[in-house]
């Protein structure tokens, strides 16, 4: 195999990010020694790092066209298909918006450096990589170069304890899972002889779904399975997930909440569908949509009984998006009977909550000032009478989080809902599933009450940054937007197509 | 275990020493306090293991365990325990005997759980299954079909780990990198001066 440039071009949104991540490195280290004040002195870098991923959304968008018809290159390594393209544009918006929340908030809690811009890159290119992988090899590299920047991110906020102590227990964590899904990976190999997702889908094909009963690929695929829950906190894999999000850097917490989360559902949806999409390998004992539906349930009900009981908005928020990862669950178990058609409403809600997440989290992130992140849901007391336009922002994000019409997020749950009610069977997860937004709206809900009916009892001084209020405003009129005309969006993922499918 | 199934009774031997040698050395890796101890016996391990990849016929990797796990790995490791300088005390201390002998009973039960489906399990697993790769070809393993493997077919794998390699090392520089401790926020304005980003 050779790296030709049909292929060089058809991988151009990786090449774009990893390539705008290693200009912003080298931009940072030669251009001297920027004046150290709070104000400016890397926004350039930001701008860098925004118009690389305005190119690579160019390239991605412009290659759906091509891509109906899935294409596999590097010697099937990498999948160039819809699917990946549509998680792509999904990952640069995440990252996009990262990136205009750090500057202000690095700059306002002093500890901007440039690598930040160039690790949030790097990170979305490993994510790339990890959304395209189409062999088991290149899936634990782009997961492992995705976590290793998201680690360090983390723990780049030096100064605060938390952000430490988040770091090393996301590392530990996240080591220890990706030793779990190595392991699997090994034991799948050993078992097939082949570490191709298309190969192994052709194989579980070709015998009837006799491969599944082979127990050391059943022990394989499970520890695949657990390191990926892992990666989506979902229950009872998620005990690093509170924490991490609770003490990284916020602009980091909405990174990781948004595109780390995109990234590993879009695997787990490839995986499933391509190696394990066949029926016998689905449902019952050894299938991987009961083990689905069994964390589905315990992900969206634990998610949201320990959310209730937040009085932190970040922590609360970090639990909230343990449950969404629940919802996103009940597509992908849904997707077990109704195949493709589930894959439309997964990337549509991959799309809103990314834009949803970021934006709650970045005004998080905007309402706190130096030595004071103003984090409890007291200190959001009063902000609509000293700050409308935020709180009606907050506002907006959190009812689209909690699944109001007209936003993003009852559509989101909509689409999901109702594919999986179209598959005998499913109904009662369902009904787990809206009983648990209904239990979702009171905490929602009680950020809001806080923010209009109570007095402040001490003065905003909210970060103040053009970036911060630019991204601020993109999510949230995307969240309206997407849920005021969800049509065409839901149109666009419902083609989107998938190697090997 | 795949001596056994070829009947040589030497690498059967070879096989049974090496599994002694692994789990022992893992054994005495958590359970030592002494972290010199622990450390050196996690060196055992990584030996039994690159005897065993010998058996695997997996020379390279053989070679490769003990070039950069028994070799750097365990450098930076005992690098790590000299500049803790934790001290140095065995356990079996007389305080806390309650608990130690109730997780000495709950190690024996799951021991007995585990060696019961062990042999479950074993008899499942050495059954030959319908599904299982040809034998390795010979030189399968060397350096040579390392390489071709690593140029032919995992050739974008094999690129994408420069940019791993590449984020680790970002990362490594910024998670070192001193830090300039600011003065404590209640000795300065909260607020920043309100005006925008230049």
């Amino acid at each position: 195999m050779s790296f030709d440039s049909a292929q060089l071009a058809l991988s151009l949104p990786l090449l774009v990010v990893a390539a705008g991540g290693l200009l912003v490195l080298l931009l940072e280290a030669f251009s001297g020694t920027p004046a150290r004040d709070e104000h400016g002195g890397r926004s350039y870098l930001a701008v860098a790092a925004l118009i690389t991923l305005a190119i690579a959304t160019y390239a991605a968008v412009g290659q759906w066209a091509e891509a109906e018809t899935p294409k596999a290159i590097y010697g099937g390594m990498f999948a160039v298909d819809r699917f990946a393209l549509f998680v792509d544009v999904v990952l640069f918006a995440g990252a996009a918006l990262a990136v205009l929340l750090a500057g202000g908030f690095l700059r306002t809690h002093r500890f901007e450096f440039g690598e930040f811009y160039a690790l949030v890159l790097l990170g979305t290119a490993g994510a790339v990589m990890l959304v395209h992988a189409n062999d088991l090899v290149a899936l634990f590299i782009g997961l492992e170069t995705m976590s290793l920047a998201v680690y360090v991110l983390t723990g780049s906020w030096r100064r605060s304890a938390r952000s430490s102590e988040a770091a090393m227990k996301y590392f530990l964590v996240g080591a220890f899972a990706s030793a779990l899904l190595v392991y699997g990976i090994a034991l799948v190999y050993g078992t097939t002889g082949t570490t191709n997702l298309s190969s192994l889908g052709g194989l579980a094909k070709g015998t009837g779904g006799a491969v599944m009963q082979e127990p050391l690929f059943l022990i394989g695929s499970f520890l695949i399975i657990a390191g990926l829950a892992f990666k989506i906190a979902a229950v009872p894999f998620h005990m690093w997930a509170p924490d991490a999000y609770e003490g990284a850097p916020t602009p980091v917490t909405a990174f990781m909440a948004a595109a780390v989360k995109a990234a590993g559902f879009a695997t787990i949806v490839r995986l499933f569908t391509v190696a394990y999409g066949r029926p016998s390998l689905t449902f019952g004992a050894g299938g991987w949509a009961s083990i689905c539906a069994v964390l589905a349930i315990l992900t969206m009900s634990l998610g949201n009984l320990a959310a209730l009981r937040q009085d932190n908005v970040k922590r609360m928020l970090a639990w909230s998006s343990i449950a969404h990862a629940g919802y996103i669950l009940v597509g992908v178990v849904a997707m077990a009977r109704a195949g493709d058609d589930a894959r439309g409403p997964i990337l549509y809600y991959l799309l809103a909550y990314t834009l949803t997440t970021a934006g709650s989290f970045g005004v998080v992130a905007w309402i706190g000032s130096r030595g004071d992140e103003r984090q409890n849901v007291d200190d959001w007391a009063g902000l609509a009478a000293r700050h409308p336009a935020a709180a009606l922002a907050m506002t907006v994000l959190l009812l689209s989080l909690g699944g109001f019409p007209p936003t993003a997020g009852f559509f989101a749950k909509f689409y999901i809902f109702r594919v999986a009610l179209s598959q005998p069977g499913l109904i009662s997860l369902v009904l787990i599933a809206i009983a648990n937004s209904l239990v979702s709206v009171f905490y929602y809900l009680r950020v809001v009450t806080a923010m209009y009916f109570r007095e402040a009892h001490r003065p905003f001084a909210p970060v103040r940054a053009s970036g911060m209020t630019a991204g601020l405003i993109i999510a949230t009129v995307g969240t309206l937007a997407l849920g005021l005309a969800p049509g065409w969006v839901i149109e666009l993922a419902s083609k989107a197509t998938l190697l090997g499918k | 275990m795949p001596a056994a199934a070829e009947g040589h009774l030497g690498q059967t031997i070879v096989f049974w020493v090496c599994t002694a040698v692994v789990l022992g050395g893992a054994l005495l890796t958590i359970t030592r306090r002494n972290t010199v101890v622990a450390a050196m016996s996690l060196v055992a391990t990584f030996f039994g293991l690159a005897a065993m990849f010998t058996l695997l016929s997996a020379q390279f990797l053989a070679a490769i365990q003990v070039l950069v796990y028994a070799g750097a790995i365990m450098t930076l490791f005992v690098f790590v325990v000299m500049v803790l300088n934790r001290d140095e005390r065995e356990p079996w201390a007389l305080r806390g005997i309650v608990g130690k002998a109730l997780g000495i009973g709950a190690l024996g039960y799951l021991t007995l759980l585990g060696g019961t489906f062990l042999l479950g399990a074993s008899a499942l697993l050495t059954k030959q299954g319908a599904y299982h790769t040809e034998a390795p070809k010979p030189g399968w393993g060397g350096v040579a079909d390392v390489g071709n493997a690593l140029f032919t077919t995992y050739l974008f794998p094999f690129e994408a780990i420069s940019l791993l390699l590449l984020v680790a090392v970002i990362g490594a520089v910024v998670v070192a990198r001193t830090v300039k401790h600011a003065p404590p926020a209640s000795q300065e304005p909260p607020t920043p001066p309100a005006h925008g980003e230049h």
